[in-house]
């Protein structure tokens, strides 16, 4: 019997190959998952405008105590639309769309 | 290769089917042509214990149904449920360290085990493959004993191409190096 450290450089690959034990019968595996599958894969629906108000109101939260919020209304009383309407607007428009892409994602 | 083509062809024309709305014995179909490998794959991933392997397998084919709408076909449909299958057992072991207050041992230099083994101790392959990190004995597992290529595994176990060829060559040289007082038979354990 040759010692191992002389295999090796030849016959690694297969040795390893022959102690994979190859594919595992079913014996009720399948129906066993088919059971555990849920009825409807689809995301769903109500999911995706309850996160988008969710993540909308988080973040009006995270900016209830800055300043920006009067500047946005002085802004809308003057019929203007400035720096703070634009920049709260992407920002609430941006986490509307982080909170929908991570509904989709999570199924 | 023939063959492996034929077999994605069927895959695909399975998924296909698998989408529609009464999809669910066409996926019956996936799941019993790649049952026994996903089981096989992770029955060596996680070790001996069994049960936990069919419990991960499970995980991942239900995974696969939710998700099946993303497979695109660009990739064989095995590669993909390998990647998920890979990415559950990852997530298993990830939330096991963190129980454990540990962390996850993925690369070599917090592999388990070292490399001195004990003169008296006669160490097999099984036991060797215990002692690689998890990332040395995911991509040996993929690159030699499934014979995937390095673009395969590489898309497996979602790494550059190029670590993966570092595992595997890593891997290989420390089992050479456990397994040096081994004799090819000699079936003891440690």
């Amino acid at each position: 019997m040759s010692d191992f450290k002389d295999v090796s450089e030849r016959n690694l690959d297969a040795l390893l190959r022959s102690r994979f034990p190859g594919p595992v019968p079913d014996d009720g595996f399948s129906e066993r998952v088919m059971r555990a599958l849920p009825r409807n894969r689809q995301p769903r629906i109500p999911l995706l405008p309850l996160s988008a108000a969710a993540g909308t109101v988080l973040a009006w939260f995270a900016l209830l105590p800055s300043p920006i919020w009067r500047q946005v209304v002085q802004e809308w009383l003057a019929g203007s639309i400035g720096f703070a309407t634009v920049g709260i607007g992407a920002l609430l428009l941006g986490m509307a769309i982080v909170s929908c892409a991570w509904s989709l994602e999570e199924g | 290769m023939d063959d492996r083509d034929a077999q994605a062809r069927i895959d695909l024309a399975l998924v296909a089917r698998a989408l529609r709305p009464d999809g669910e014995r066409a996926f019956e179909q996936l799941v019993r042509r790649h049952q026994g490998m996903v089981r096989a794959q992770l029955r060596r991933l996680v070790g001996d214990d069994l049960a936990l392997a069919d419990d991960l397998a499970q995980e991942s084919f239900v995974l696969a149904w939710r998700k099946l709408a993303q497979f695109r076909g660009e990739s064989r449909f095995g590669t993909w449920l390998y990647r998920i299958v890979y990415a559950c057992f990852l997530q298993h072991m990830r939330s096991r360290a963190a129980r454990a207050g540990e962390e996850l041992a993925l690369d070599e230099h917090d592999a388990r085990g070292c490399d001195r083994v004990d003169p008296g101790w006669r160490l097999d392959v099984e036991s060797a493959l215990r002692r690689l990190s998890i990332q040395q004995r995911a991509a040996l597992l993929y690159c030699v004993q499934l014979e995937f290529t390095h673009e395969e595994a590489a898309q497996v176990l979602d790494m550059p191409l190029g670590t993966v060829k570092t595992h595997v060559a890593r891997g290989k040289a420390r089992l050479r190096r456990l397994l040096q007082g081994w004799t090819p038979g000699d079936e003891r354990d440690v």
